[in-house]
């Protein structure tokens, strides 16, 4: 009787990654065990670090309506949404906030970003509404924003977080934050 | 023996193999300063672009900073005539793209489209991101829907390797001067050659 035999390639699934990789080394790195999150990482000397080869993004969403009234970056009434990335390295973000308006002939702007550790965003790195209307009755509603840009996170267990500032310190209202965080190069 | 132990290593490549087999795979460098790697897996039953997408990160671009689009009514580029991707290979892409749009009239009433040219073909105004500005005021000195953040997605294929995906805009007004910030395009392969 013939017996065939099938060799396949094993990948580990790793928890942590390993301390001496080789070039070519592949892992399934577990970033979120609850949220069932695995990332497929393979590691590449040249470029000093695990790339990113797919998997989940580490998501996390905030429904309700929280405030922001200040002219420097800070959390909302509530804070979030946040993620903590479990590895350090360069990350790809995409976020959104509906943003509405209350106040009539609003002449202000807001930012919304994405604070990474301890590091606000600068201006440019965030979603902007410019309300420049000259009505003296009436209000800009509602709008909703969306943003994606690489964010690098300095230590493992560092949060991203959205947070947000105007240039007044008009009370401004958001709901349906959210934001969704995909490694491209971690170690 | 030795065929198949090689088959259990994927290779990176910076180009793909001249005479893959059915079920092949490579890790392919897209963008290798930036990290940006593709798994592939070479399927000989599938269509004009047989290298299938299994994994990996999209190419990114970001403007923050803010551009114009003045009078005329085709599609242009904005005055700093970004953001674009070159794109490695051809093939058939998904492409997500938003941009902040800020009308600077009173009672604006035209259409603006924003979308992607595919190398020296213009988007349709249906395959575009619509801002409409429809005043409903006659007060003359009304700005409302000043600024309007919008995103979209869609398949695009790309003919050959290195053309380039460039945001290009369009009114169907020759005036007011528009502008967009926050502009960013993303492209994520789903099949190449």
């Amino acid at each position: 009787v013939g017996v065939r035999t099938f060799a396949r390639r094993i990948i580990p699934v790793v928890t942590a990654l390993p301390g001496q990789p080789v070039d070519g080394q592949e892992v399934y790195y577990v970033a979120d065990g609850t949220a069932r999150i695995q990332w497929h990482l393979r590691y590449r000397a040249a470029a000093s670090g695990w790339e990113y080869m797919g998997g989940g993004p580490l998501a996390s969403i905030d429904a309700a309506s929280v405030t922001r009234a200040s002219s420097s970056f800070g959390d909302f009434s509530t804070p979030g949404p946040s993620v903590t990335a479990p590895l350090a390295g360069d990350y790809m973000v995409d976020w959104s906030v509906n943003l509405n308006n209350t106040a009539s002939s609003p002449t202000f702007s807001f930012f919304v970003g994405i604070k990474s550790g301890s590091t606000d965003p600068a201006d440019a790195d965030c979603l902007l509404w410019t309300f420049t209307s000259a009505v003296t009755t009436g209000r800009d509603s509602e709008n909703m924003g969306i943003m994606r840009r690489k964010v690098t996170v300095a230590s493992a267990s560092d949060v991203l977080k959205i947070v947000a500032r105007g240039d007044t310190a008009n009370s401004i209202s958001v709901s349906l934050r959210w934001l969704a965080v995909t490694p491209l190069l971690v170690n | 023996m030795g065929t198949l132990s090689s088959r259990l290593i994927i290779p990176y490549v910076t180009a793909l193999p001249a005479n893959p087999y059915d079920g092949q795979e490579v890790y392919y460098g897209a963008d290798a300063s930036n990290g940006i790697i593709w798994h592939l897996r070479y399927n000989a039953a599938g269509s004009t672009y047989k290298w299938e997408f299994i994994g990996g990160s999209s190419l990114d671009t970001l403007v923050s900073a803010a551009a114009t689009k003045g009078s005329g009514t085709t599609f242009a580029a904005l005055s700093d005539s970004l953001p674009t991707i070159t794109i490695p290979l051809a093939g058939d892409y998904r492409v997500k793209w938003a941009a902040n749009g800020g009308n600077s009239a009173n009672a604006p009433t035209y259409n603006m489209f924003v979308g992607i040219k595919n190398n020296a073909t213009n988007p349709a105004d249906s395959e575009c991101l619509n801002f409409a500005f429809e005043s409903r005021t006659t007060t003359s000195n009304r700005r409302d829907l000043v600024n309007n953040l919008g995103c979209a997605e869609r398949v695009i294929t790309v003919a050959a390797a290195s053309d380039v995906l460039q945001m290009v805009c369009r009114k169907d007004a020759s005036t007011p001067t528009v502008s967009m910030e926050r502009r960013f395009m993303s492209a994520r392969p789903i099949r190449v050659a």
